[in-house]
């Protein structure tokens, strides 16, 4: 393969590419998932293919094709070639690329369990178990499980010299119970991934976390609904994954920031004036965009422009600081942001780039984006809390085209009452302004309550691009938020 | 492209390599070609083809299902016994009938050869029309530019052997001016339908209108919906309650209601694969011809779309909806088409006494599918509406509101349909411009 690669970037630097890579990618994804009771989907689906991107006259051209024959990869090459000459002629200045160094690497993902060594008898079992547990609960109409493993194998090679392979393994699983009783219709889930092997799966024990779902999912049918009122929260850690995810992961992507999605995305609020001097939360929020973070969906050792994978502080006690980065974005910081833009970028890009498959080019993606833990536990919070709500688990959410103003719903609540975690709830919502509900955050957990969520679901680009990333959090409090619906 | 022979060919190999009791080979190939730019420059370029065989594999009542994109020989040997293999793990599943019959499916016009032809180069010139356009306002442009050829050929061991060959192209841009914006875009099979210049004009013209936005107090408005923002609205309907599955699984607002009025009766919906208003592929990814579905007629709950596993399930026939080819994953109302009215966008701005025009959506999603309960933003242009004429641009705000209910209020639509892709790129339909009595909006933003 590595002779196919480089004849490759050399026929592009002959047909007239200034800078060339190439990504070759492998994967296999093996879904399973049981429905009530029935298998109700096992397959196993295989893709193979290239990658080419150019730099010509200073636009860029990609081109991408799963056949590998010589034929097919000479007409890969023109086919890149003359789309980066028609980019080049709508374009006002050349693209720069911040400099990175040539690496010739392997990185592996080292499961404890590897997914091979399980049967499908024994997911199977597994599933059917986990079903059977939400199923005992009579109102539950609906009870899913599956389970997901993905691998990927891809080599990346640029003409700046870098030859680098990265084997990922990706295993996940998802419940889901529907309970309906004539009236409505609730339903409770939970879904997390790591990156690594079935010993993720074992810890799960999915049939008594099914179980619990199922009977969660028929209470809410009778639950009173949640309030309507200004009022203190505090989110669960896979709600408050999301949050960042939605509302500090997305804006941070410099791409966007540039304008880049701005038909479809967005763009940010965090514009580059703002960069080093904005006070995005209050002393208690930490967030570091770590592609370090072990287990996590968006953990790698190069990205897909050969640029080390990092750990970025990107909220530094509340202050915003950094951007995720490209190569062309890092270029480009120092003339957007001043000096705190060669701060952020004083070592180039912070490696964020990263493509869906073989079919995609790629773009900024978030990492692994964590909240740091803090140094409260969730106990302490609940009973420093006089009157406000627990929300857990996301149901729906809701951004504006700068990602300022938010509503998110969630699966349950609870109220918390004088110190104490109260009654089930159902219909929780809440709705901010970034901001304003960062700085309202003056209490976050610590590394006991702390959970690394795999989200292999983050949609951007056109076409769109799923990239699989993971957001780290402990439970935090925010003071007088909106809750409730508003209608 | 691939081609009819070639598809067809390896689609009767791999079905013939099979010795499975009922076996489907599905191969789709997309050639896609999209231009991306920002800033008034290209910024992404791209071209990409996939041709993936999925294949079926039944044993007594055992399915399996396997996909690949290796289409040699060998390729399709390894697919054939990996679906037979994921079949045998199987339990039974005693509400699988059978792969379907062949049927005749008609021919529908769904091939440009302008579009299968529209190079990189001529995408680069619509996008240079758009870019000059907003240097002239002094203003900065984003969108894409997208060619998509899709080929879908489809067999199975009963005789099913269809082949489609069609095409699309759609261009969009956003204009932006300071934190004022404008959007327009278009959808057809023919790229020579797209004039790049009057998309600039439309966004160019709405980001204008748009500069100086001012707050507006959340509530109850009355509102006139772009085709753009009915597309997020429809989009939840389609998904959430207009399949065969949700209603079985009673996860659908149809579920027990058909006959019911569920909206206001000036709502009709269809579902209609050979209406040229909408991108239509003749049959599905089963291989069974497209059948025209009444969804929503005056208001009521008519009829959900099928596959073959949840037509089977009640005894009836699928009306060609797969949405893929794996069975009890639902079917899909892919060319929806909802009746318009007799109203010009004037007409009904016109009719509104205070109100306001939402252009169109951002980030939407749904609270609770029973009552189809949106929220999202509005954006690239809000508008406060005064004595039938707008009054001035408006922060966006946030919709929170049944579908359902807002439907009900329908007072007005526009005879013209336009050709909607919704925000999230779930369905392509033709729809109308709306107006209703009453929505509401729980929120706002800074811009």
């Amino acid at each position: 393969m590595r002779e196919k690669l480089e004849l490759l970037l050399a026929k592009a630097q002959k047909q007239g590419a200034s800078y060339a890579d190439v990504r070759f990618v492998e994967r296999d994804l093996e879904p399973i998932a049981v429905k009530n009771g029935a298998v109700d989907r096992i397959s196993r689906s295989g893709t193979s293919g290239v990658g080419l991107r150019v730099l010509v006259n200073g636009g860029w051209g990609y081109a991408a094709a799963s056949s590998l024959d010589d034929k097919a990869l000479s007409a890969l090459v023109e086919r890149a070639i003359s789309i980066g000459q028609a980019s080049a002629r709508v374009q006002e200045e050349p693209v720069d690329l911040a400099p990175v160094d040539a690496y010739e690497a392997v990185f592996k993902t080292k499961p404890i369990r590897d997914p091979a060594d399980v049967t499908i008898e024994d997911r199977l079992e597994l599933l059917f178990d986990t079903v059977k547990g939400m199923q005992l609960t009579e109102e539950v109409v609906v009870a899913e499980a599956s389970l997901s493993v993905m691998k990927e194998r891809k080599t990346f090679a640029s003409t700046e010299g870098s030859l680098i392979q990265q084997d990922i393994i990706e295993t996940g699983a998802g419940l889901s119970a529907v309970a309906r009783d004539g009236r409505e219709v609730q339903r409770r889930s939970f879904r997390d991934y790591i990156q690594g092997g079935f010993e993720f799966i074992d810890k799960l024990d999915m049939p008594s976390l099914g179980e619990r779902l199922g009977s969660e999912a028929a209470e809410l049918l009778s639950a009173p609904n949640c309030p309507t009122a200004d009022m203190d929260i505090v989110l669960g850690s896979s709600q408050l994954a999301l949050q960042v995810h939605e509302s500090c992961g997305h804006p941070i992507e410099l791409d966007r920031v540039l304008g880049q999605e701005a038909s479809f995305a967005g763009t940010s609020f965090l514009t580059p004036d703002r960069l080093g001097s904005f006070q995005y939360g209050s002393e208690a929020v930490n967030i570091t965009a770590d592609a370090t973070s072990p287990g996590g969906l968006g953990t790698f050792a190069y990205d897909d422009e050969g640029v080390p994978g990092q750990a970025t502080k990107i909220i530094d006690s509340g202050l915003f600081v950094n951007y995720l980065t490209s190569r062309e974005t890092a270029s480009l910081l120092p003339g957007l942001a001043g000096e705190a833009g060669r701060s952020a970028s004083a070592g180039g890009s912070n490696g964020t780039m990263r493509a869906e498959g073989w079919w995609n080019l790629p773009m900024v993606r978030m990492t692994n984006i964590n909240l740091d833990p803090g140094d409260w536990t969730l106990e302490e919070i609940i009973k420093d809390t006089k009157r406000g709500i627990f929300l857990e688990t996301p149901r729906s959410w809701s951004l504006d085209d700068k990602r300022l103003n938010f509503h998110f719903s969630t699966e349950v609540a609870y109220e918390i009452v004088d110190g104490e975690r109260g009654q089930l709830m159902k219909g929780g919502s809440y709705t901010d302004m970034t901001p304003r509900f960062w700085n309202s955050c003056d209490a976050v957990a610590g590394q006991d309550d702390w959970h690394l969520w795999g989200m292999p679901s983050c949609a951007k680009g056109e076409p769109i691009q799923i990239a699989h990333v993971s957001h780290g959090a402990a439970p935090a409090r925010f003071r007088k938020v909106k809750v409730g619906a508003r209608e | 492209m691939i081609g009819k022979a070639k598809a067809l060919s390896i689609v009767d190999k791999a079905v013939a390599m099979s010795g499975a009791d009922q076996t489907e080979a599905v191969l789709a190939v997309e050639d896609l070609s999209l231009t991306r730019f920002a800033e008034s420059i290209i910024h992404q370029n791209l071209s990409r083809v996939e041709a993936t065989l999925t294949l079926r594999a039944v044993v007594g009542k055992k399915v399996g299902t396997s996909s690949t994109d290796d289409l040699s020989d060998d390729g399709l040997r390894r697919v054939v016994e990996d679906a037979i293999t994921v079949a045998r793990y199987q339990a039974d599943n005693e509400d699988f009938v059978s792969l379907p019959e062949p049927g005749e499916a008609s021919g529908v016009e769904n091939f440009a050869q302008a579009t299968a032809d529209l190079s990189a180069e001529e995408r680069a010139q619509a996008v240079a029309v758009i870019v000059d356009r907003c240097k002239e306002d002094g203003f900065k442009a984003a969108g894409a530019y997208t060619k998509d050829i899709s080929e879908l050929a489809v067999g199975n061991s009963l005789g099913v052997r269809l082949y489609d060959a069609n095409t699309s192209a759609y261009l969009r841009t956003v204009v932006m001016n300071g934190p004022a914006s404008g959007y327009a875009d278009f959808y057809d099979r023919d790229a020579n339908m797209i004039d790049a210049a009057a998309i600039a004009r439309e966004a160019c013209e709405k980001c204008g209108m748009a500069q100086g936005a001012v707050d507006l107090a959340p509530g109850k408005y009355e509102v006139v919906f772009e085709p753009y923002a009915v597309a997020d609205m429809i989009r939840f309907l389609g998904y959430l309650g207009f399949n065969a599955l949700s209603v079985q699984e009673e996860r659908s607002f149809m579920a027990g209601r058909f006959g019911e009025r569920i909206t206001g009766e000036r709502v009709t919906i269809r579902d209609d694969a050979y209406d040229l208003q909408t991108l239509a592929v003749p049959f599905d990814t089963e291989g069974v011809p497209k059948q025209p579905v009444d969804l929503i007629v005056d208001g009521k709950a008519s009829g959900v779309v099928y596959d073959s596993f949840t037509a089977h399930k009640e005894g009836k026939k699928s009306t060609g909806h797969a949405f893929n080819s794996r069975w009890g994953r639902g079917a899909m109302p892919q060319n929806m088409v909802m009746s318009g009215g007799k109203s010009s966008l004037e007409e009904m701005i016109g009719a509104i006494e205070k109100g306001i025009l939402v252009t169109r959506f951002h980030y939407t999603h749904c609270t609770d599918p029973m009552r189809v309960v949106m929220t999202g933003m509005t954006r690239d242009g809000t508008f406060y509406i005064e004595k039938g004429r707008i009054k001035h641009p408006v922060k966006n705000l946030r919709i929170e509101e049944s579908v359902l209910e807002a439907f009900s209020g329908i007072e007005m639509l526009s005879s013209e349909l336009k050709l909607q892709r919704d925000w999230w790129d779930t369905f392509v339909s033709a729809l109308p411009a709306i107006k209703v009595n009453s929505c509401n909006f729980s929120g706002s933003t800074e811009f």
